[in-house]
């Protein structure tokens, strides 16, 4: 463990601090960078294989072909169809956004029941939920899948929402709670006394401040859909899968035949990098959320 | 239940003590009833609606009404003519072909004419006699006989048809599966009998415009040689409302399943799991995959009998959730009224209502979903662990069945089983625990060293270091499992820098490695387990340490810069400054964040499928020889508790889903802990306590 120091006097003792602390952070964001450079330079390689995708670029095996091949590529061999990757983040992005207005509409209503209203069994109900959110929807995916079957609702990515936001409520009702409770009850207390309903109270007062924690749920419930593997893998064929699988299948030795590493790693890299900056653009709402996360469990 | 009762309807006589109580025995008898004694007239109205409405959804998904009905056909018939003129084959005097009237001519049954009042039936009876005499050697092969619906325009068989074909034919209405072929078995005497299940050419099939053939075709015989195959066609004619009496094989056996409505029909389903499969004979039908105008001849899906069981279940439980209610407001309103010579109005008892209802409007949507989604499914498994359902069971054509705890002795009795349990679950254990505290300490650590004030450029560092939080874990996961391939950038760099043999023997040497390998293999020979596990744990190490980088540099910034002072002026060296101050804070506030990273990483499906596969698999010496015949469900070495049971679900030809139920079941109880471990540390119910 680096020892810090605040006594900013000049001497060797803090040199060498110094050093062991920079050397510390330049290892580090070599280890974190340079995966991430190889993904780039491999996705710019000739070929099929990582074979030869060496940490220093080669410019003679230079080539944008996988990328061209992410735009137009199409399993149907059609003219003018769109290809499968478009098509794929087409679907995770519908489904992304579908997830967001759920999950947030459901937990923003729920959080706001049960952090401005006493009601009979709403401790019955927290500790519900306070065991639900640590169980994985897909515990019972065997059971998802018939329910599905039943309805009709298989090879489509859209009714995903239901179980993603089943999943997700739980835990952000209780960070929306604690959120809430931070907030002094005098306000609702003023705007209801102005004749204020208790639902425009709510849209006209409550939600503005509490745009930092719902900002926080709504980067994870942007997020669930490109990261799930599990129901798209067994819910979807090839024309309705979801981005995770199809990635998964590039990177897949066993299923030689759409094995190409580096298609995937310039897929990856299209998904992620968007994706990257969303998460670093909603960094301050997350940061927020994770230490009241911290404090309220 | 407001507490201000307003003057309401006027009452008359003042009832007796004992009133209450009857009052509450009407409302058990019959919801609202109660409250119309009470003389709340809608509040009654609203109380009765409720079994209303389930009864009308019982009814009318149900089928009820039709059951005096018996064996009830709508269907349009084909029955042969007696038109022998017809037969085109030169055997013709061997054979005669004589199809009749089902009605008229059926034996097994007695008939009633139509005139005479008889019910519905549908089929046909068809006799095929051969003639002998004459031709003393040769006969008829009984088992080759069959009959077809076929076109005769084209001469095609009706089944064999494409959809457009039989749209160019006039369209063929309904077909759900119906079989248009039926095989003879017997042989009685000179003559064949066809018995109403085996031989009756019936079909819901109609060709429009055209008249189509039956068509007999049967192997012959003669001196001693098989001669082939021959056809004979008979004109068919529509019989339509045929009527005779209900036959003896369309009793009705099962009359929930038949003719049930949504909440009898899922109750029997989830306590039987299902009576008829597919090609089974039923009151005179075969059970087809799926008959839209006749559901009861469609076969039984155990899976979905229990599904929607289950679902029925639980509007039951809100039924008589609403029933208790009924009958304790009756009873309470009369008490109140014997009290105060008031009961509370229709708009007091509104208003109150959406007062009351106001939380539970705002909170029912995601009750619903999470009741379906995360409630039915778990209970679903829950019981599926108690079944034989696997993929032996082939649903439709086979039923599941309730087996106890079966189940659960084989997976948790049985040496082998627990022997390949006990490796998967010790890994699951060490892979949650070393998991998640890497991740902490080093997180920790990058926490620690951004926030001194030695460093310059804090913004610079923490946003490098948090890329690997911001790119989605299941790309970086996959980039990885590229990264340690046999051709990845790991060996590229051990190469380059002849760190490789060195390397090797190392991990060799501390037993991570089984074989001093030239180039190291990272995730593939099953003598490199130990290897792929550490090689998972400080992947997953580059993926989630940020997280806990940014929550304690998070928690760091919110402790108080006066502390710091008050113990630089105490003279308070640097590590005492950490271990009194930044440490103790920075623990207790992330104790429940680590409780919830222990819980996710043991579950943590992705860092171990997206990067290993779970592989490198077993040794087959370390596989018990009863499980050998397993092999798709079996895990890899990597392998933790959830990925196996995604394996043993959904692989290709494992799909043990009562086995995976158990282990889930098993996952769950361990959850369990965790969750109560969890709400010991939370703060959240702190205030729920006062209530």
């Amino acid at each position: 463990m680096t020892k810090t120091t605040r006594r900013l006097m000049p001497g060797t003792r803090n040199v060498l601090a110094s050093i062991l602390l920079y050397s510390w952070l330049i290892l580090f964001c070599l280890i974190t960078l340079i995966p991430l450079l190889w993904m780039v330079w491999a996705s710019l390689s000739k070929g099929k294989l990582v074979t030869g995708v060496s940490l220093i670029p080669n410019l003679s095996s230079f080539s944008w072909e996988h990328y061209e091949y992410l735009f137009t590529y199409s399993s149907t061999q059609k003219e003018g169809a769109i290809s499968d990757f478009v098509a794929a983040f087409g679907r995770t992005l519908t489904v992304a956004l579908l997830n967001t207005v759920v999950v947030l509409t459901l937990s923003v209503m729920f959080g706001y029941a049960v952090s401005r209203f006493r009601f009979r069994g709403k401790k019955l109900i927290m500790y519900t939920l306070l065991i639900l959110q640590l169980f994985p929807a897909f515990m019972g995916m065997v059971a998802i899948m018939v329910i599905f079957r039943d309805f009709g609702w298989l090879r489509n990515a859209n009714y995903f929402v239901l179980v993603y936001a089943a999943g997700m409520i739980p835990l952000n009702v209780f960070m929306f709670r604690g959120f809430m409770a931070s907030i002094p009850l005098s306000l609702d207390e003023a705007a209801m006394i102005d004749g204020a309903s208790r639902t425009t109270t709510f849209i006209r007062i409550l939600l503005p401040v509490t745009l930092p924690i719902i900002g926080f749920m709504a980067v994870n419930a942007f997020m669930a859909p490109w990261m799930d593997f599990m129901l798209p893998s067994v819910f979807l064929d090839k024309k309705s899968e979801t981005l995770a699988v199809l990635l998964y299948r590039w990177t897949d030795k066993f299923t030689t035949l759409t094995y190409s590493p580096l298609n995937f790693m310039a897929g990856g890299l299209l998904v992620g990098i968007p994706i990257m900056l969303v998460q670093f653009y909603m960094q301050r709402f997350v940061v927020y959320g994770l230490t009241a996360g911290a404090d309220k469990g | 239940m407001s507490n201000q009762p307003v003057k309401a309807t006027l009452v008359q006589d003042h009832p007796k003590d004992s009133s209450a109580l009857l009052i509450a025995v009407a409302s058990v008898l019959l919801m609202g009833l109660g409250q119309f004694l009470n003389r709340q007239w809608a509040k009654g109205v609203l109380f009765l609606a409720i079994p209303l409405l389930f009864v009308g959804i019982e009814f009318g998904t149900g089928s009820w009404d039709k059951m005096d009905q018996g064996y009830h056909s709508d269907y349009v018939n084909y029955f042969g003519q007696l038109a022998l003129s017809t037969l085109e084959d030169q055997n013709s005097a061997l054979t005669t072909v004589v199809t009749k009237d089902a009605v008229l001519s059926n034996p097994m049954t007695d008939l009633v004419a139509p005139s005479q009042g008889g019910k519905d039936i549908d089929g046909a009876y068809v006799q095929v006699t051969a003639n002998y005499e004459g031709q003393p050697h040769g006969y008829l092969i009984p088992e080759s006989v069959a009959l077809a619906l076929v076109s005769a325009k084209t001469g095609s068989e009706v089944s064999s048809l494409s959809d457009a074909e039989l749209a160019q034919l006039g369209g063929l209405i309904p077909a759900w599966g119906v079989p248009f072929t039926a095989k003879l078995g017997e042989l009685e005497g000179k003559s064949l009998a066809m018995t109403p299940g085996g031989a009756q050419l019936r079909t819901d099939a109609k060709l429009e415009g055209t008249q189509p053939l039956v068509r007999v075709r049967y192997d012959l015989n003669l001196d001693g040689n098989d001669v082939g195959s021959y056809y004979e066609y008979v004109a068919a004619t529509l019989a339509q409302n045929a009527v005779g009496p209900v036959p003896r094989d369309g009793e009705v056996r099962y009359p929930v399943r038949d003719y049930g409505g949504y909440f009898t029909r899922g109750i029997w389903g989830m306590v039987t799991l299902g009576a008829l499969v597919i090609g089974n004979d039923y009151r005179g039908l075969t059970m087809e995959a799926f008959n839209a105008d006749k559901p009861w001849a469609s076969a039984d899906d155990s899976s979905k009998l229990l599904a929607r069981g289950l679902i029925a279940s639980v509007v039951i439980a809100f039924l008589l959730f609403a029933w208790l209610m009924n009958i304790l407001d009756a009873y309470k309103s009369r008490k109140q009224y014997l009290k105060t010579g008031t009961v509370q109005g229709f708009v007091e008892y509104v208003k109150d209502l959406w007062e009351r209802s106001y939380v539970w409007i705002l909170i029912a949507p995601s009750m619903v979903l999470i009741a379906f989604f995360t409630v039915i499914p778990f209970v679903y498994t829950f019981l599926c662990s108690f079944t034989n359902w696997t993929y032996k069971i082939y649903l439709i054509q086979m039923l599941v069945s309730w087996k106890g705890i079966a189940e659960y002795l084989t997976v948790f009795a049985e040496p082998a089983w627990l022997s390949v349990f006990f490796q998967v679950f010790g890994w699951t254990i060490i892979w949650a625990l070393a998991s998640s505290v890497t991740v902490y300490v080093l997180g920790f650590a990058h926490a620690l060293v951004i926030e001194s004030p030695l460093v310059r450029g804090k913004k610079l560092w923490r946003t490098i270091l948090i890329i690997p939080w911001a790119f989605p874990a299941l790309v970086s996961l996959l980039a990885f499992r590229n990264v340690f391939d046999k051709d990845g950038l790991m060996n590229q760099i051990l190469l380059a820098t002849g760190m490789m043999k060195p390397l090797s023997d190392l991990l060799y040497g501390i037993g991570l490695e089984g074989k001093p390998d030239d180039i190291i293999f990272w995730f593939d020979p099953p003598y490199n387990a130990n290897l792929a596990k550490f090689v998972a744990i400080m992947v997953n190490l580059w993926v989630g340490a940020p997280y806990f980088m940014m929550l304690m540099t998070g928690i760091m910034s919110t402790i108080p810069a006066d502390r710091y002072e008050a113990a630089m002026i105490d003279g308070a060296s640097a590590f005492q400054k950490f271990r009194y101050i930044t440490l103790p804070l920075v623990v207790t506030a992330t104790i429940p964040a680590m409780v919830m990273t222990v819980t996710f990483n043991f579950n943590n499906f992705g860092a171990l499928y997206f990067l290993t596969g779970g592989g490198p698999a077993w040794l087959l010496e370390n596989l018990p020889d009863a499980l050998r015949t397993w092999t798709n469900s079996m895990p890899g070495q990597t392998d933790i508790l959830m990925t196996w049971v995604y394996k043993i679900s959904f692989n290709a030809n494992s799909q043990l889903y009562n086995k995976a139920a158990v282990y889930t079941v098993f996952i769950f109880l361990i959850l369990g802990i965790f969750s109560v471990v969890n709400m010991r540390l939370t703060k959240a119910f702190d205030e729920e306590g006062e209530e």
